[in-house]
C-alpha cells in the first residue's frame, strides 16, 4: 500500500533548479533510503516532504491527498514528522519535556480550558506526563528525565529527538542523516532503534550518507543526482546498478 | 518654499544620518542593539561646548574634544554592555545601555543642571539667500561636515585593511574569527568609530538648535533608529540614505501636513517600509538555514 | 512531600507579604502597593511574551496606555459602569494587540524591538496629538471612580484588596497557561522556532495569542490605573515606561514569572525608599539596572535558589548561576 507518493515534484532557487521532476513512491511500512552525492538535492526533496520548503511544480500526495498545500505544522498533525542533521533541541527544555513537546498535536486542551487548569487540562496533562515518562524509558532515556538536553551526550541527544519525533506518533517519520556525528557504537544502537521503530509499522524514509547503514536497513533505495532521480530499487539492485556506479561512485563497486 | 524644506530637511536628515551609520554599524556587525548611542551623541555634545567655552570659541579643538570624549564613552560601552554577552541573546546589552542611558543623562544633569545651555556663538550669522530660499552658514557647515565625514567612513569601510575586517565581521563573526581576524579589535573599532560620528553630530546638532541639554540625544537617536532601519541596518549606505530622506520626509511633512504630526509620519512610514521589507530598503536579508 | 511543605512557606510568605500594608496602615504604603500592583501585571505580561515566548516586544507600555484611555473614555465620555469598562477596555487593548502582532510576525529579533518601539512612540504620540480625544499633553482629568457592583472604591486600602485579587488571578492565568502545552508551545518558539515547527507548533497562531493575551492584562492594569490615580497623561505610558517594564522582569528573572512579581515590587518601592537621595536617584537607578543585568543574568530568584541549592548540595552544579562577587564583573567585562 502506498502511503506517500511524490508526482513530478520541482524546486527552483532563484532560478537554479534544485530538483526536476522527481516521482517517488513511498510504501507503506517501509524504509525508504534516499541517497546521493552533495548537492544532490536530497535535503531539498526532504524538506519538500516535510513542509519546510515549497516546491515550484508538481504534486504530494499522503494517504492518497494533496498535502503541498499543508504548512510544516499542519504535517505534523497528519502523522508526518521529521528530525534534523545538525539536531534541533529546546536548549532551555529538560529531557522530559522535549517528549511532552511531541505530544503537542496530540492533545487538544484549548487555551481557555489551559488558562482555567479545568478538568479536561488536568487530564490530558497527566496523561501527557505519563505517556512520556513510558516511552522515555523504552529508548532507555528515563534517567536523564529531569536533565537539561544539551547536557546530554551527542548520542543521546540524537536518540532524544527521534524520541520526541516518536511522541507525535508519526505514520512517516523522516531522519536526516541520523548517523552524523555518531560514533561506531553509536550508529549500531541507532540501526537498532530504527528497526523498532519499523517493527512498530512506522514508515521511515531515510536520508543518510553512512552508506552502510542505508544498504543494511532500506527496502527500498531511490538515488539522486543533479536534482535528478537516477535510479530507485532494492538494496540488491542499487548496488548493481551500473548508473548509480558510474555517476554516484566513479568507480568500483559499493563495499558493504 | 519647498527648495526651502528640503534644505532643512537635507540639514536635519545629515543630523540623523551620522547617527544613524553609527546604529547600522553596531547592528550589522553584532545584530545586537544598543540604547545609549543617544547619551553617547550628548556627551560629545557637551563635552565639545565646555571645551569651546574654555578656549574662548576654538572650535576645532572642542570637535576633538567629542571625538576623543565619545569615542571613549563608546570603546567603554561595548566592554561593559557587548564583549561580555557575544553569541547570547541581544536583551541583556539592550538592558544594559538602557540602564547606561539612564544613568548617563543623570550624570550630566547633575554635573551641568537640567537648563538648556545655548551655543554661544551666533552661527546663523552668514546667510546665503538665493531666491527665496535662505540657507544659514551652520545649514552649510552642518552639511558640509556630515558629507565629509561620510566620504571618510566610506573610504575608510571601503579601501583600508581594517574597512575590509570589519565588512567581513559583519557577514559572518565566525568565520572572520576563523580567518585570524581579531573580531575583538574590530568590534572595538566599530563602536569607536560610531561613537566618534555621534560626538561630533552632538556639537553640530547643539550648536544647530543652541541648545545643550542632558535629555539631548533622546528623541535624535530614535529617529537615527528608525532612519537606518528605513534604509537597512547592517548597510552603511542604507542608513546614510534612510537617514536623509527621513529627514527630507519630515521636513516636507512638516511644512505641507502638519507639523504636530510629522514625527507621526515618520515612525508610521518606517513600521511600513519594516512591513514590506524588514531588513530595510537597501537591507539584505539574513535567512534561517534549515 | 518537601516540595509541598517549600509551596505551603512560600504561600505563608505571600500572605505575610499581601498583609504588611494592612499592618501598617497608613495611606502612602497602600499607594506604593496599589502601584506595585500594577506593575506586577504588566511585568509579568510582558515576561510571558517577552521571557517566555522571546517576543522582543519593546513597546509594551502602549497597551497600558491604551487600556487606560479606553477605559477613561469609556466611563468618562460614554458612562459605561466601570466593571463593563474594566473588561471593554481589556478587550479592545487585545484586540490591538492582535492587530499589532499581525504585522510583528513578520519581524523578527531587533527588528521587532524598533517596530514595537515605533509603535509605543506613535501611541504617545497620538496621545499628545489628538486633543479632542485624549486631552492632549495635559491628559485627561475626572476619570471617575471604580464602583464595583454598588460598592464605590474610594479608600486606597480598596484599592489595594481589589489589586491585589488582580494581580493573583492574573498569576494563576499565566501560571497554568506556562504548565500547560500551550506553555511549552510558547517556550519552544523562543527556544528554537524551527524545531517548534517541527513538532507541529503553528508559530503564526501562538504569536497572535500571546499578543491578544498579554495585551489584554496590560490594558486591564491601565483601566485600573486610570480610574485609580483619575488622572492620565501621556507621559505615563512613554517608551521609558516600557524600558522600566523590561529593568523590572530582569531584575526578576526572565522567563521567570513569581520573580516579575519581586521585581516590580522592588522596583516601584526602592525608588520610593531612596527619595532622600533626590537628583542622585536616576543615576543610581540606571546603574542598578546595569548591575542586574551583569551580576544576576538569572535574575534574582534565580540568583536566590542559586544559593539556597548550593547549600544544600554543597557542590557547584553546572549550570548554576554565578557567584557574586566583583570578580565576576571584572571577568563579564
Amino acid at each position: 500500500m502506498v502511503l506517500a507518493e511524490l508526482k513530478n515534484i520541482s524546486k527552483d532557487f532563484g532560478g537554479i533548479t534544485a530538483l526536476k521532476e522527481i516521482d517517488m513512491v513511498v510504501r507503506q511500512g517501509g524504509i525508504h533510503g534516499l541517497i546521493g552525492p552533495n548537492g544532490a538535492g536530497k535535503t531539498t526533496l526532504f524538506n519538500i516532504i516535510s513542509g519546510n520548503y515549497d516546491a515550484t511544480g508538481g504534486d504530494l500526495l499522503f494517504e492518497g491527498n494533496s498535502i503541498l498545500k499543508l504548512r510544516n505544522d499542519e504535517r505534523v498533525g497528519l502523522g508526518i514528522v521529521r528530525t534534523f542533521q545538525n539536531i534541533r533541541l529546546f536548549p532551555s527544555f529538560s529531557v522530559l519535556d522535549h517528549v511532552k513537546m511531541g505530544f503537542h498535536r496530540r492533545a487538544s486542551a484549548n487555551w481557555l480550558s489551559s488558562i482555567l487548569w479545568l478538568n479536561n487540562t488536568k487530564k490530558e496533562e497527566s496523561w501527557i506526563e505519563e505517556e512520556s515518562r513510558h516511552l522515555l524509558k523504552k529508548v532507555g532515556l528515563e534517567s536523564f528525565a529531569q536533565q537539561q538536553a544539551k547536557n546530554l551526550s551527542y548520542g543521546n541527544q540524537r536518540r532524544l529527538e527521534i524520541a520526541r519525533a516518536l511522541a507525535a506518533k508519526p505514520k512517516l517519520l523522516l531522519l536526516d542523516e541520523p548517523a552524523a556525528g555518531l560514533n561506531e557504537s553509536e550508529v549500531r544502537t541507532l540501526l537498532e532503534q530504527i528497526r523498532e521503530i519499523h517493527a512498530e509499522g512506522i514508515t521511515i524514509i531515510l536520508v543518510e550518507h553512512d552508506m552502510n547503514l542505508v544498504m543494511e536497513v532500506s527496502d527500498q533505495i531511490t538515488v539522486l543526482s543533479h536534482g535528478q532521480k537516477i535510479a530507485e530499487g532494492s538494496a540488491n539492485e542499487i548496488r548493481n546498478n551500473p548508473i548509480v556506479i558510474r555517476e554516484y561512485l566513479g568507480t568500483g563497486k559499493i563495499e558493504c | 518654499m519647498l527648495t526651502q524644506q528640503i534644505i532643512n530637511g537635507l540639514t536635519l536628515g545629515s543630523l540623523y544620518a551620522l547617527l544613524a551609520v553609527g546604529f547600522s554599524l553596531i547592528c550589522g556587525i553584532l545584530n545586537m542593539i544598543t540604547f545609549s548611542h543617544g547619551e553617547i551623541f550628548m556627551i560629545g555634545a557637551f563635552s565639545g561646548l565646555y571645551t569651546i567655552i574654555a578656549l574662548g570659541g576654538n572650535l576645532p579643538l572642542g570637535l576633538a574634544a567629542a571625538v576623543v570624549v565619545s569615542a571613549a564613552a563608546g570603546i567603554l560601552t561595548e566592554r561593559i554592555a557587548f564583549r561580555p554577552f557575544r553569541n547570547e541573546s541581544p536583551l541583556s546589552p539592550a538592558l544594559i545601555t538602557i540602564g547606561l542611558s539612564i544613568s548617563l543623562q543623570a550624570g550630566i544633569l547633575l554635573l551641568f543642571g537640567a537648563d538648556t545651555k545655548p551655543f554661544p556663538y551666533n552661527v546663523s550669522a552668514h546667510k546665503f539667500i538665493l531666491g527665496n530660499t535662505v540657507i544659514s552658514g551652520i545649514e552649510v557647515f552642518v552639511i558640509g561636515i556630515s558629507i565629509l565625514l561620510m566620504i571618510m567612513l566610506h573610504l575608510f569601510i571601503h579601501y583600508t585593511r581594517w574597512g575590509l575586517a570589519l565588512r567581513a565581521t559583519s557577514q559572518r563573526i565566525e568565520a572572520a574569527d576563523i580567518m585570524g581576524i581579531s573580531t575583538n579589535r574590530i568590534i572595538a573599532i566599530a563602536f569607536c568609530t560610531a561613537s566618534l560620528l555621534a560626538g561630533i553630530d552632538g556639537l553640530l546638532a547643539g550648536a544647530y538648535y543652541s541648545a545643550f541639554y542632558p535629555r539631548m540625544g533622546v528623541a535624535i537617536s530614535l529617529k537615527a533608529l528608525a532612519g537606518a532601519t528605513f534604509g537597512g541596518i547592517g548597510s552603511i549606505q542604507g542608513a546614510m540614505a534612510g537617514a536623509l530622506s527621513l529627514g527630507v520626509i519630515e521636513s516636507l511633512a512638516a511644512g505641507y501636513i502638519s507639523a504636530s504630526y510629522r514625527d507621526v509620519i515618520a515612525f508610521t512610514i518606517l513600521i511600513f517600509v519594516l512591513l514590506i521589507k524588514p531588513s530595510g530598503l537597501l537591507g539584505q536579508m539574513r535567512e534561517e538555514k534549515v | 512531600m518537601i516540595r509541598n511543605r517549600k509551596y505551603i512557606l512560600l504561600q505563608i510568605i505571600a500572605v505575610a507579604i499581601i498583609s504588611v500594608p494592612f499592618i501598617l496602615d497608613d495611606k502612602y504604603i497602600f499607594h506604593i502597593a496599589v502601584m506595585s500592583g500594577i506593575y506586577m501585571i504588566l511585568s509579568m505580561s510582558l515576561n510571558v511574551q517577552l521571557g517566555f515566548t522571546g517576543l522582543f516586544s519593546f513597546g509594551h507600555a502602549a497597551f497600558y496606555g491604551i487600556g487606560a484611555y479606553a477605559s477613561a473614555l469609556l466611563t468618562r465620555d460614554l458612562g459605561l459602569p466601570f466593571v463593563a469598562a474594566f473588561i471593554l477596555s481589556g478587550l479592545f487593548t487585545a484586540f490591538i494587540g492582535t492587530l499589532i502582532a499581525l504585522p510583528a510576525l513578520r519581524l523578527k529579533g531587533i527588528f521587532l524591538a524598533i517596530g514595537t518601539m515605533c509603535f509605543n512612540e506613535i501611541f504617545c504620540l497620538l496621545s499628545t496629538n489628538l486633543e479632542s480625544l485624549t486631552g492632549g499633553p495635559a491628559g485627561l482629568p475626572d476619570i471617575p471612580v471604580p464602583s464595583v457592583f454598588g460598592l464605590e472604591i474610594t479608600q486606597p486600602k480598596d484599592y489595594y484588596i481589589l489589586i491585589t485579587l488582580l494581580v493573583l488571578v492574573t498569576y494563576k492565568v499565566f501560571d497554568n497557561l506556562i504548565k500547560s502545552r500551550h506553555g511549552r508551545a510558547l517556550t519552544s518558539i523562543r527556544d528554537d522556532e524551527i524545531a517548534a515547527r517541527a513538532i507541529g507548533v503553528n508559530i503564526t497562531n501562538y504569536k497572535i495569542k500571546v499578543f491578544a493575551i498579554t495585551a489584554f492584562f496590560a490594558g486591564l492594569s491601565g483601566s485600573f490605573f486610570a480610574h485609580y490615580l483619575s488622572y492620565i497623561s501621556p507621559s505615563n505610558f512613554a517608551l521609558s515606561e516600557s524600558f522600566n517594564l523590561m529593568a523590572m522582569i530582569a531584575l526578576g528573572g526572565i522567563g521567570n514569572l513569581p520573580g516579575s512579581i519581586v521585581g516590580a515590587g522592588i522596583l516601584v518601592i526602592i525608588p520610593e525608599v531612596f527619595r532622600f537621595l533626590q537628583d542622585y536617584r536616576e543615576l543610581i537607578y540606571g546603574l542598578t539596572i546595569v548591575l542586574i543585568v551583569l551580576l544576576l543574568p538569572q535574575g534574582i530568584i534565580g540568583w536566590i535558589s542559586g544559593l539556597l541549592h548550593r547549600q544544600q548540595t554543597s557542590q557547584d552544579l553546572a549550570g548554576s548561576p554565578k557567584k557574586f562577587s566583583v570578580e565576576t564583573i571584572l571577568h563579564r567585562i
